[in-house]
């Protein structure tokens, strides 16, 4: 392989929704470098949770596509499961409950369903011990969808569509002539030509290649842990969240419970921290008493990759051409992963991303100071 | 006869030599993740073992990791065993 069209880099959501867009397309030739497994980054670490209820208008208009598209890949992607169970936010001040109703209003007027839900329907809802619970906000448009069967499901898909994926491949340089990137270097020695366009979704890691060709991205590594449970009985069908601590729980369909909790530690720890499980345990546990029976499987962390907006960076950088990019995701790359993976492709193929709220998604609005709003981040 | 090579999430040989030949996987770490073999209860302690055992006659010559001096293995994540998530509970 001396050269090739398309040369993605990172085998994550981001990157395999990319190639799948394109190659739906039918763009041939399309390559997808993964420094380890595929789902190695955060992808493979996270919870699963999709939604569009956020609290900026970005946000919520990209997540709203992303949800038709996921509702379109589980009948395009065999073995992709996406199920719109919803996400549950349990609220415990009156701060918090007034907030929400605004909220709620907010998320209504650009077409989220939400709805505050009071102590009676939560119970209908879900098996809970109310204890401080006021009230809470429901959004039954949000909903989860295995990473790992994401993972496989798409894997295979793009096999069929004649995609490469290299897996054990690390791109550790673009080199860039004349405001073009003209080739990729590969596990420090292999040089590939590129014949159309760089894809960088390299979550974490895109800083470090960016930063090599001069290009400064405002980016931070947040470390947030995960634990996942045996098999048990389903309970809980919707992802629920402890507003006030930002915790949560959700229960995919092997059975197992997966339980976060904010537990800051400092840029890229990695290391696992007892006082999280005691967090996310005593917090949880409170409300799902059922779950102190079942049996801790493992723990891990993942990063987050974080913006100063918590917005994502999505589109061209400037001065390269054929280079695109899509990180920063914050906490929802693997959610906004298939709009993202397919405005891409309208970047790459049309020159320009098919929704408007995509171009203010751009790496310059951090130099012009013109950062985007978001205030409904948890976990 | 079906031969199980991960006894806590039912995987048998027939079907982890079903996806490396039909998928192209080379890797034990997208093996495992693939299958959910060593996601158990056990962490990996048998099957992952079983794997390695098996791995000439499993990948062969096509396995991604001959190139390198050591196998990728999958970590092992804490706890050793299954903990009940009551050990954790503040009191």
């Amino acid at each position: 392989m001396k050269s090739v069209n398309i040369a993605i880099v990172g085998g994550g959501s981001t990157g395999l929704m990319t190639a799948y867009y394109l190659a739906k397309e039918g763009v041939k030739d399309i390559h997808v470098f993964e420094e380890k497994y595929l789902g190695f980054g955060s992808t493979g670490r996270c919870a699963g949770g999709v939604r569009a209820s956020f609290a900026s208008d970005v946000h919520i208009k990209l997540m709203k596509e992303s949800i038709r598209r996921w509702l379109s890949l589980r009948e395009e992607i065999s073995g992709l499961e996406f199920v719109q169970d919803g996400y549950l936010w349990l609220l415990t001040t009156e701060e918090l409950v007034e907030f929400h109703k605004k909220l709620s209003a907010y998320q209504n007027s650009l077409g989220v369903p939400t709805r505050m839900l009071d102590r009676d329907e939560i119970r209908d809802l879900i098996p809970i011990e109310l204890n401080d619970v006021l009230a809470a906000l429901y959004d039954p448009m949000a909903g989860k969808a295995s990473p790992l069967k994401f993972l496989w499901a798409v894997r295979r898909k793009l096999r069929e569509l004649g995609v490469t994926i290299h897996e054990y491949t690390s791109v550790t340089d673009v080199r860039v002539s004349s405001g073009r990137a003209r080739s990729i270097v590969v596990d420090r020695m292999r040089e590939i030509q590129v014949n159309e366009h760089v894809v960088i979704a390299a979550g974490v890691w895109s800083k470090d290649l960016l930063g090599k060709l001069g290009i400064k991205i405002p980016l931070k590594k947040d470390p947030h842990h995960l634990l996942v449970t045996e098999k048990y009985v389903q309970f809980i069908r919707p992802l629920v969240i402890h507003k006030e601590t930002g915790s949560y729980i959700v229960q995919h369909e092997t059975g197992s419970l997966l339980v976060g909790a904010e537990f800051p530690v400092p840029e890229e720890d990695m290391s696992l921290r007892y006082g999280y499980l005691k967090k996310a345990v005593t917090i949880m546990s409170r409300y799902f008493p059922q779950i102190l029976g079942t049996n801790l499987l493992r723990v891990w962390v993942g990063y987050y990759e974080v913006t100063p907006d918590h917005h994502p960076i999505v589109g061209a950088v400037p001065f390269i051409e054929n280079l695109v990019t899509a990180t920063g995701f914050s906490g929802h790359g693997y959610m906004m992963a298939p709009i993202v993976g397919e405005e891409l492709k309208n970047i790459i193929l049309e020159g320009k991303p098919r929704i408007p709220e995509t171009k203010e998604l751009r790496l310059e609005r951090f130099e012009e100071g013109k950062l985007l709003k978001e205030s409904a981040i948890f976990g | 006869m079906v031969k199980l090579l991960c006894l806590c999430e039912e995987i048998s040989l027939e079907e982890v030599q079903k996806v490396i030949e039909e998928e192209g996987i080379r890797d034990i770490e997208t093996l495992k993740r693939r299958l959910r073999l060593g996601m158990g209860p056990c962490g990996g302690r048998y099957c992952i073992n079983m794997v390695l055992r098996m791995y000439p006659q499993l990948f062969g010559n096509t396995a991604k990791e001959k190139s390198d001096t050591e196998l990728r293995v999958p970590p092992s994540r804490p706890p050793l065993k299954p903990v009940p998530l009551y050990v954790f509970k503040e009191r």
